[in-house]
């Protein structure tokens, strides 16, 4: 980490001071994205409280085996993030790429499982507004949908970003755009935003998927 | 942290889930359960692969400030609706 420590932006003066500030930023961020999916889980769990039976109707028409599936392709692409920062604090660049790459596939199978599970439950009549006739006579169910629909698109939508992140790196570092190591510090803040993707979907599977299934 | 390190963390954190899934779809009376699977499994990632603990006390502060703020919202929400007569 030696000759990362050596490159200093303007207003720093030390190596630490910089990453510290670095980081400081990142979770200011990371903490604006936690609160905005924190309120959609108040939301769930209120619903939960007030209309147990309904969810508990349409929690039983979610797969969530292959949710499941899907989360163990997330944590994996995790891992294979950490193995990347690690990689970057070592220098070996080409091994950061190749994770870079398993971790884009990782988040590109999940979308395309997700995309999958959307259109089983289109052909079903689970997604609000869209379809053939809703399978849930309740309409507290079906708003419940409407929830789940919303939640997992937003997730959705934050992990095609990360990915889109994570391609651009790969390809900043490819043809030599991103200067390494001074740069490296991006690669970690890179690896924190895919965590925190992660961490969301962690608490988002048991709460819409697990918790609250019919006996 | 060495690559034999995070290749066991990940290990914990598909245990937790084969763990949660096996817990609400076989025993549905305990699905609960899966919610602390899924809260020791945030705690792995952040502190296992995002190495949360290797940063500065302030680093920590801010990272864990929005934990905070969400209990502090979810109390006051919820202590309003299992406390509201019927």
């Amino acid at each position: 980490m030696a000759d990362r420590d050596g490159y200093l932006a303007e207003p720093y003066q030390t190596a630490t001071q910089q990453r510290e500030a670095s980081f400081l930023g990142m979770w200011l961020f990371l903490a604006t994205e936690i609160m905005m999916f924190g309120a959609l889980f108040l939301v769930i769990y209120y619903y939960r409280l007030q209309h147990p039976a309904a969810v508990s109707e349409a929690v039983h028409h979610l797969h969530s085996i292959l949710a499941g599936f899907n989360s163990a392709l997330l944590l994996s692409g995790s891992l294979c993030m950490s193995l990347m920062v690690q990689a970057s604090r070592l220098g070996n660049y080409r091994r950061v790429q190749q994770f870079l790459l398993l971790s884009a596939f990782f988040g590109l199978a999940f979308l395309a499982v997700k995309f999958f599970e959307y259109g089983w439950e289109y052909h079903e009549g689970l997604l609000p507004g869209i379809g053939p006739e809703s399978p849930l006579k309740d309409p507290a169910a079906r708003l419940f949908m409407n929830i789940y629909f919303f939640a997992t698109a937003l997730h959705a939508v934050h992990l095609t970003i990360a990915v889109v992140i994570v391609l651009g790196m790969v390809g900043r570092i490819h043809f030599a755009h991103m200067k390494l190591p001074e740069r490296a510090i991006t690669l970690e803040m890179v690896g924190l935003y895919w965590h925190m993707v992660d961490v969301i979907w962690i608490f988002l599977y048991p709460s819409l998927y697990l918790v609250g299934r019919a006996a | 942290m060495k690559a034999g390190k995070l290749v066991l963390i990940y290990a914990g954190l598909l245990a937790l889930l084969a763990i949660s899934a096996t817990i609400a779809i076989q025993f549905p009376q305990w699905a609960m359960l899966a919610l602390l699977c899924a809260a020791g499994q945030a705690m792995l990632v952040l502190f296992g692969l995002a190495q949360l603990g290797s940063h500065s006390p302030l680093v920590r502060f801010f990272a864990l400030g929005a934990g905070f703020w969400l209990v502090f919202m979810f109390t006051l929400s919820l202590v309003d609706l299992l406390t509201r007569g019927s």
